[in-house]
């Protein structure tokens, strides 16, 4: 796999999904005016990146001339990045997934992408899923566990 | 009895039978008038001969003095007797007396124990009836215990996630603070790191 860079703002499978799609409009346009600046028609400036992606091509030592590289990289990345499936209780703050990505770049896999699902029932903690496992981190599941102990109370009483 | 008095009697009885001879004797031939006489002549013979007026005193005071004694004689036998009847009926009377109050204390006494057993009985099958009652009671209470901790825990065992997880929603609805829990999920990260890192190289 190709060693490429993700910013921390780049957490998300969809956002790799949109700024890819963003580099490939970008890209036409380039195109676009270039032919046209073949012509002598072209008077337009250079595009308006988003900050993700301005984001990502600067964490690559790229600019906005090598959008096509940033575009096959995304397209890479959007492919074979790994993805770890969290599921949370309710909707997190961007920082609070920001920091996750962090970790799991840091301690798992540098490209390593996240996607986000929110289940009230687990009731707290996370539960995520990677290739092939589930690690469920909840407090319904810590509750289950529990459950033995709490039916040996309940079978103590008298 | 006085040999005065036997004589007199004597007398009298032969005078009398003479009397009585002479006048059946005569009967066919006295007339009226001479039976008349007859009797007047027997009866002042009688009275001036044999019952003069001394001796008729003298028979009846003899006659008193006999009564006298024999009554004086009579009433105190019959004093005696009378002292030895009250004393034997009142001997009889306190032996009687006694001996039904006896029966009656004995017969009060039997009843008495009786009663007392009767009641010792029936205390003795109330207090087992009671025992009884108590365990039968016990036993139903240890058994509906039993039963319901087994409804209970199998209650709890089927459909333990649901409880938890209403309970937790309802008290938890809108207090998840993911910021809170932070601390929690990364050490839990932390202490799966490898199976995770393993995991996803695998699917690379």
């Amino acid at each position: 796999m190709k060693e490429y860079k993700l910013p921390m703002g780049l957490y998300s499978k969809h956002q790799v999904e949109d700024i890819a799609a963003e580099a490939a409009q970008l890209l036409e346009q380039q195109q676009s005016r270039r032919i046209r600046s073949q012509y002598g028609q072209d008077q337009s400036s250079d595009p308006a990146l988003s900050s993700l992606l301005e984001d990502f091509l600067a964490a690559n030592g790229w600019t906005v001339k090598d959008l096509a590289a940033a575009k096959d990289a995304l397209d890479h990345v959007r492919q074979h990045a790994p993805v770890m499936h969290c599921t949370l209780p309710r909707r997190p703050q961007p920082g609070w997934l920001r920091e996750l990505a962090e970790w799991f770049r840091a301690h798992v896999h540098p490209l390593t992408l996240l996607t986000v699902r929110v289940d009230r029932t687990i009731l707290g903690g996370m539960v995520a899923r990677g290739t092939n496992q589930v690690w469920d981190f909840s407090i319904r599941r810590m509750f289950h566990n529990k459950r033995d102990q709490l039916k040996q109370v309940i079978a103590d009483v008298e | 009895m006085d040999m005065t008095i036997l004589i007199f009697i004597g007398a009298s009885v032969l005078a009398l039978i003479l009397a009585v001879v002479g006048f059946i004797g005569s009967r066919k031939q006295a007339t009226p008038e001479q039976v008349e006489r007859l009797n007047i002549a027997f009866d002042e013979y009688v009275k001036n001969r044999l019952f003069t007026d001394a001796f008729v005193q003298e028979v009846h005071g003899k006659i008193y003095q006999e009564i006298e004694k024999y009554l004086s004689k009579v009433f105190i036998d019959f004093e005696h007797d009378l002292e030895s009847v009250i004393g034997n009926v009142s001997q009889q009377l306190h032996a009687s007396t006694s001996e039904k109050l006896t029966k009656e204390l004995d017969a009060y006494r039997d009843t008495v124990q009786e009663s007392t057993e009767y009641i010792r009985n029936m205390v003795g099958e109330l207090e087992t009836a009671y025992k009884e009652a108590s365990q039968r009671v016990e036993t139903k209470l240890q058994e509906f215990s039993d039963t319901e901790k087994e409804r209970i825990t199998a209650l709890i065992d089927r459909r333990f996630e649901d409880i938890i997880d209403s309970y937790l929603k309802t008290i938890m609805e809108n207090q998840v603070d993911l910021g809170a829990q932070r601390p929690y999920i990364f050490k839990q990260l932390e202490q799966h790191k490898e199976e995770i890192k393993k995991d996803v190289n695998e699917g690379i």
